[in-house]
């Protein structure tokens, strides 16, 4: 997987490891499957002077045609579901100790993201604020708190294999842990509109040194012209 | 073997077909035309870009407005100069839209597009002073958007006619740029917009025995009476 899309975060990795399970017990039934309708066509296909058979399907022998497939494709689904449930339990039920908090609002057709500010608490005033600019820390546990202002979105950092909706009227809570420095898309996993397209956005993974920086950059940028209008809410150059 | 050859030639048919219209449609220049950029604006400004309300969403009427100025607008909320920030929910939806259009070409046409519409008009607000709001309009607006509010197009100062634009428009615009939402400090004639709008307004409206609010009831509701020409 890390082929065609980096795995950044801490459980990336298990996540991929269910989508190659799952890819390969499906995969296996496919061409299983396939095969015998295509050998069978081959085999039966029309001759002359042969008339077609007609199966009740009542016989054993028939009726394990069914049973015996039903039966391995269940097994195969209970592995799945035994795979996933440490996955799941890991990813979705357990909430570590927040590291950063972040504040995630989605709207037609922005994110606006809150960062703690210099005294490191989530809703004060000190908070920098963000328009399609997420920035966390390396190696720190990320709670992103999910709001929508509108209508369904879902809130989605492929190379973290995050996804979660968001949800009028809900907060959400989920976490990461991002382990590799640098810049990747968010994007709107659910259709939302018009401009669902054209609401994408990036996360800037970076260290402890870099984020500091990036904070006091942003709020010098606010008192760089007093009298002028809050500069809290920045977003990044357009992507072309 | 009988049926199959048809079979093929349908197959192959197709392809060749579906092949021949997508350069078709991607060579032929109507297909970029300002008309067709303006179906992506209809879903909101409506078929004829008098713009419309929708629940809670009201979307100003476009029609009329000078090209020079829809242009300017869009590469704004392109370049985040406008619409960017986390206040300015309709901003932000325009900016994504903004953003659909693939180059300046297109910019420039569907401006075009825009301006060549009839634009809407208002019925005059009677409970307003006009009076004051000539007084208010002369001192604070008049000197960058003109005597009849005909704009100015130079690079210096860049102001819109704003008689094509609606009144509730305006007044939301006017908020935005008082509350810091709007006129960013990378938007030259936004941030120009802020102290008139923030500090000398309100300083004008004193003087004259108004509230901010009744200053800009008036002063829109002059704006309707003029002609917009020079």
């Amino acid at each position: 997987m890390n082929h065609w899309i980096k795995g950044a975060s801490s459980y990336a990795a298990d996540i991929d490891g269910l989508f190659w399970l799952v890819t390969a017990l499906i995969g296996f039934w496919f061409i299983v499957a396939q095969g015998i309708v295509i050998y069978f066509a081959l085999k039966y296909r029309r001759k002359e002077g042969v008339k077609a058979a007609y199966i009740t399907g009542k016989s054993w022998r028939e009726l394990n045609w069914v049973f015996i497939p039903v039966v391995l494709v269940v097994m195969c689904d209970g592995w799945i579901d035994v795979a996933t449930a440490s996955v799941w339990h890991n990813v979705k039920e357990t909430l570590p100790p927040a590291d950063q908090k972040v504040g995630v609002t989605a709207q037609q057709w922005a994110w606006t993201f809150r960062h703690e500010g210099p005294d490191g608490k989530l809703g004060t005033p000190d908070d920098i604020v963000t328009v399609d600019d997420l920035h966390v820390v390396v190696n720190k546990v990320i709670h992103v708190d999910l709001q929508s202002k509108d209508v369904l979105h879902s809130f989605s950092i492929p190379v973290m294999r995050f996804k979660q909706d968001t949800i009028p009227g809900r907060s959400i809570t989920g976490w990461f842990k991002p382990i590799l420095p640098g810049v990747y898309d968010v994007q709107c996993a659910e259709i939302c509109g018009i401009g669902h397209g054209y609401m994408p956005a990036r996360i800037t993974v970076q260290t402890q040194a870099d984020y500091d920086a990036w904070m006091k950059s942003i709020a010098a940028g606010a008192t760089a012209l007093p009298g002028t209008p809050s500069a809290a809410a920045t977003s990044p150059a357009p992507q072309k | 073997m009988r049926t199959s050859l048809p079979f093929a030639f349908a197959i192959v048919a197709t392809f060749a077909m579906s092949f021949v219209t997508s350069r078709a449609i991607a060579g032929d220049p109507s297909q970029t035309s300002g008309k067709q950029l303006f179906l992506r604006c209809i879903n909101c400004h409506g078929a004829n870009g008098q713009g419309m309300k929708a629940g809670t969403l009201q979307v100003p009427s476009i029609a009329g407005l000078e090209a020079w100025y829809v242009e300017s607008q869009i590469m704004k909320f392109r370049t985040d100069k406008r619409g960017a920030h986390a206040d300015d929910a309709k901003g932000l939806m325009m900016r994504a839209m903004a953003r659909a259009l693939a180059n300046d070409a297109e910019v420039k046409a569907v401006s075009a597009y825009i301006a060549a519409l009839a634009p809407k008009v208002e019925k005059p607000d009677t409970s307003a002073d006009i009076k004051r709001g000539q007084q208010l309009y002369t001192m604070v607006c008049m000197a960058c958007h003109g005597a009849n509010s005909q704009g100015n197009p130079d690079p210096n100062i860049r102001a819109p006619s704003q008689v094509a634009l609606e009144s509730w428009y305006i007044q939301e615009q006017l908020v935005k740029f008082r509350t810091g939402v709007r006129g960013s400090l990378k938007d030259v004639e936004g941030l120009r917009m802020v102290p008139m709008v923030r500090d000398a307004l309100p300083l004008m409206a004193k003087s004259l025995g108004a509230t901010v609010e009744e200053a800009d009831r008036d002063i829109l509701a002059y704006i309707n009476t003029l002609s917009g020409k020079p």
